[in-house]
């Protein structure tokens, strides 16, 4: 802390009488004179660290009088659900959780409350609305506030809306529905959006109804046909990612497609939640902490079984195709009680943390995965060793980053570790299934594709039109274009083979040793500490099965903790 | 200008060497007076350091590290409030822009949290101190004793002492000047609109922006 800082609140308190706060007041050059904390202090420092509270008054009066820390308060600390709270936030700080900017719910099925008056609303969403009733105009309009007609085959009947003698929408009224956030009530939904069909046919309308549609229909349609692929007028799936071309796809029943701003939140919470919850398990009853790398195990609760189940496969962008490797629990539903979770096991490929969605849609590149781990789990970064050579030298222009000179020093080392992840989707957090996608796909990728869907993941996955260095992987997937033998291996093995090697390398238990320490030290270790401390405080750790609470009680009994500056 | 036409690099440098030279031969053979040599250099200040002072550590001992010091963090502080003030969990909640002010990161644009106690912290922390210690004297009174948070003792030093404990864990002979500086912090304030209750609002802020408190 600068002395600058502690004097701003010397000069406001105008209190303190304690020498490290007075002598830094008034600017005096004092010696880092170290010395034991009082009793007091110390299980106030220990408390704020480990439950993230000061002590309660009965805490501090069985301390009263004692110079020591009892290792029986930091047992009692340990085993708090508070310390459980203080572990979760450490490892935000270690894993960055957010997901906001993945697009989990596109805008065509986000709904709004549209108010017609006070306590009158009806959802609908606004980019359906373009693309269902607007022909000119004013783009974003919502439909009738008067229930919906139907013809007698069960189409929703829709009335113009004239402006000036010319049509400019096309308006249907609303339908009453039970959505799947709030069982037992109903609310109004614009017909169109309430549509329950699970599957409906692609550009199915007149170009002059849907005008907005129509050059997308047109674009696909003539890309479609000349690779010989089905899609005008072919049943698209409603829960996948073409739904929005076909005018009969809505939030099918009981708008289970759709999100509202709030479940969006839920579900987005419900990510995070599962990575730390994943951490929680293994704090809270004081598994080994390989598991946060290397469990099979996690949690779901109901609305991730519910996005997965229905929501997540509708981005054209992010993937998230079913997981089999990943069972929900049939019991789970998007109305399950909010802490209701169960734990599953996984199967696959999947290794702690490092493959949940949270965590993949964080770090949406398979190079800021490794990069994450190198960093949160083997205290290490990639910085490169000085400015990129010219981009006319010839080594500038390999496609491959590790013959690229400049860009190699880190990629020689990056690309193997990135490749753990080659089988998990990149901006998307499913994993790219073996048989569906295998590695060399040829002929599978090739006109006529089976559908407008499989074209587009040909395109995604396949390093289909390749140039230069890439031509010798024409058609391979694109995770294993410039891998060699052993990063090949890499893919196949997953992210547990990654997490295997830094336990078996010890770099695992060092950085865990080193990074609570720093945490916990509040600076990082001095050089003798490193040469000294640190490789005890890992030593014990591994011999002792990666007990983190053991490790953090090593640490806050260590008597560098105890001392005051 | 052509390659042909530029003079070489060399013969530049030669003809400029040879100016310099002959304007020092120049100047060596003038009739003005040489310059005044320079004045001495001026005494160096020597500070004379005082002896150590009674009790002050072995300078050997000065390399033995201690843990840092840091701030509390913005739910540390929520929950230490909650806890002091005997309130119910969560009753002590900054909303969320201001927590992302005080350093509370959102891990995509900040993934570290700053705990750096920065005058901007500080002009917060008055305020929060000001609803907080204003809200605490204003229910206290309507607790039971047990549960009074400024006023639990009848003693003025009593509460002194006991508050001195709760927000920073000082206790004891440690507490003594402590008190002794809160005493007039006291006595000043309860001369406040609210009488008693303003001292023990006053003495309340004191505590709550003291780096005893907010540091650990």
């Amino acid at each position: 802390m600068t002395k600058h800082a502690l004097s701003t609140f010397i000069v406001l308190a105008g209190l303190s009488a304690g020498p490290e706060f007075q002598a830094a007041a008034q600017g005096a050059e004092t010696c880092k004179v170290v010395r034991p904390l009082d009793g007091q202090r110390l299980l106030r420092r220990m408390t704020l660290d480990l439950r993230g509270v000061t002590p309660t008054y009965e805490e501090a009066r069985l301390q009263e009088g004692r110079a020591d820390l009892p290792e029986s308060a930091v047992d009692a600390a340990l085993a708090t659900d508070d310390f459980r709270g203080v572990m979760r936030k450490y490892h935000q700080a270690m894993l960055w959780p957010n997901v906001s900017q993945a697009d989990l719910s596109p805008d065509p099925f986000k709904l709004f409350a549209y108010e017609f008056g006070p306590d009158d609303f009806v959802y609908f969403s606004f980019v359906r609305a373009v693309f269902s009733r607007t022909i000119s105009g004013a783009l974003y309009n919502p439909c009738k506030n008067e229930p919906a007609r139907f013809d007698a085959d069960g189409n929703i009947i829709a009335d113009p809306y004239i402006v000036n003698g010319e049509t400019v929408a096309w308006q249907e009224g609303y339908v009453m529905v039970e959505p799947y956030w709030a069982p037992g009530t109903q609310v109004k939904v614009c017909g169109y959006d309430a549509q329950p069909a699970l599957s409906a046919p692609a550009c199915s309308g007149a170009p002059e109804r849907y005008p907005f549609l129509a050059p997308s229909c047109q674009a696909i349609g003539d890309y479609a046909a000349a690779t010989r692929t089905p899609f005008t007028n072919q049943p698209l799936d409603c829960s996948g990612p073409f739904a929005i071309f076909a005018p009969g796809c809505g939030c099918g029943p009981n708008l289970r497609f759709c999100t509202t701003p709030e479940t969006l939140a839920t579900i987005q919470q419900s990510l995070l939640d599962q990575e730390l919850g994943l951490i929680d398990g293994v704090i809270r009853d004081d598994r080994p902490y390989t598991d946060v790398v290397l469990s099979k195990v996690a949690p779901v609760n109901g609305p991730l079984a519910h996005y997965l189940r229905y929501q997540s496969r509708l981005s054209t962008d992010l993937f998230g195709d079913p997981d089999a490797g990943l069972p929900l629990p049939p019991e789970l539903n998007y109305s399950s009680p909010p802490g209701q979770w169960v734990n599953v096991t996984r199967g696959g490929r999947h290794a702690g943390v490092l493959t949940t969605p949270g965590y993949l849609l964080r770090f949406q590149s398979n190079r800021s995965r490794a990069h994450r781990f190198y960093n949160a789990f083997e205290c290490s970064s990639f910085i490169p060793a000085g400015s990129l050579p010219s981009p006319f030298e010839p080594c500038s222009k390999h496609e491959d980053l590790t013959k690229r000179c400049g860009c190699d020093a880190c990629h020689l080392q990056l690309e193997p570790m990135a490749s753990h992840w080659g089988r998990f989707s990149e901006y998307g957090f499913a994993p790219i299934d073996d048989r569906t996608y295998p590695q060399f796909v040829g002929a599978g990728c090739t006109a006529p594709f089976e559908s407008v869907e499989r074209l587009f993941r040909c395109s995604r996955f396949y390093k289909i039109e390749a140039v230069g260095e890439e031509i010798p992987f024409q058609y391979n997937l694109n995770a294993y274009v410039f891998r060699t033998p052993a990063e090949v291996a890499n893919i196949e093995a997953g992210p547990a083979h990654l997490a295997e090697q830094a336990i078996a390398s010890g770099s695992f238990a060092t950085c865990t040793a080193r990074k609570l320490w720093t945490h916990l030290m509040r600076r990082s270790p001095s050089a003798d500490e490193e040469a000294t401390v640190i490789p005890g405080l890992a030593q014990d750790f591994k011999d002792n099965g990666y007990r983190l609470k053991r490790l953090v009680k090593r640490i806050v009994l260590n008597p560098a903790y105890g001392r005051a500056q | 200008m052509n390659q042909l036409s530029r003079p070489p690099r060399e013969k530049l440098m030669l003809s400029t060497r040879s100016l310099l030279m002959l304007a020092s031969l120049l100047v060596g053979c003038t009739a003005e007076p040489l310059a005044p040599p320079p004045p001495p250099p001026a005494e160096v200040a020597r500070q004379v350091l005082p002896p150590m002072p009674e009790g002050h550590p072995d300078v050997a001992a000065l390399s033995v590290l201690s843990r840092g010091t840091r701030r509390m963090s913005v739910e540390q502080l929520e929950r230490s409030l909650d806890s002091i003030g005997q309130l119910p969990p969560g009753s002590v909640k900054l909303p969320d822009s201001l927590a992302l002010t005080l350093g509370r990161p959102d891990f995509l644009q900040v993934t570290e949290e700053t705990l750096e106690p920065s005058p901007l912290f500080m002009k917060f922390m008055m305020d929060l101190g000001g609803i907080f210690c204003s809200n605490v004297s204003d229910g206290d009174p309507a607790r039971p004793v047990e549960q009074r948070v400024l006023t639990r003792f009848s003693n003025r030093d009593e509460n002194l002492r006991y508050l001195v404990l709760r927000f920073t864990g000082i206790e004891g002979a440690a507490a003594d000047p402590y008190v002794e500086r809160l005493r007039p912090v006291f006595e000043q304030g309860r001369g406040g609109a609210k009488g008693e209750a303003s001292g023990w609002q006053a003495v309340c802020l004191a505590l709550f922006t003291s780096p005893e408190f907010l540091l650990y």
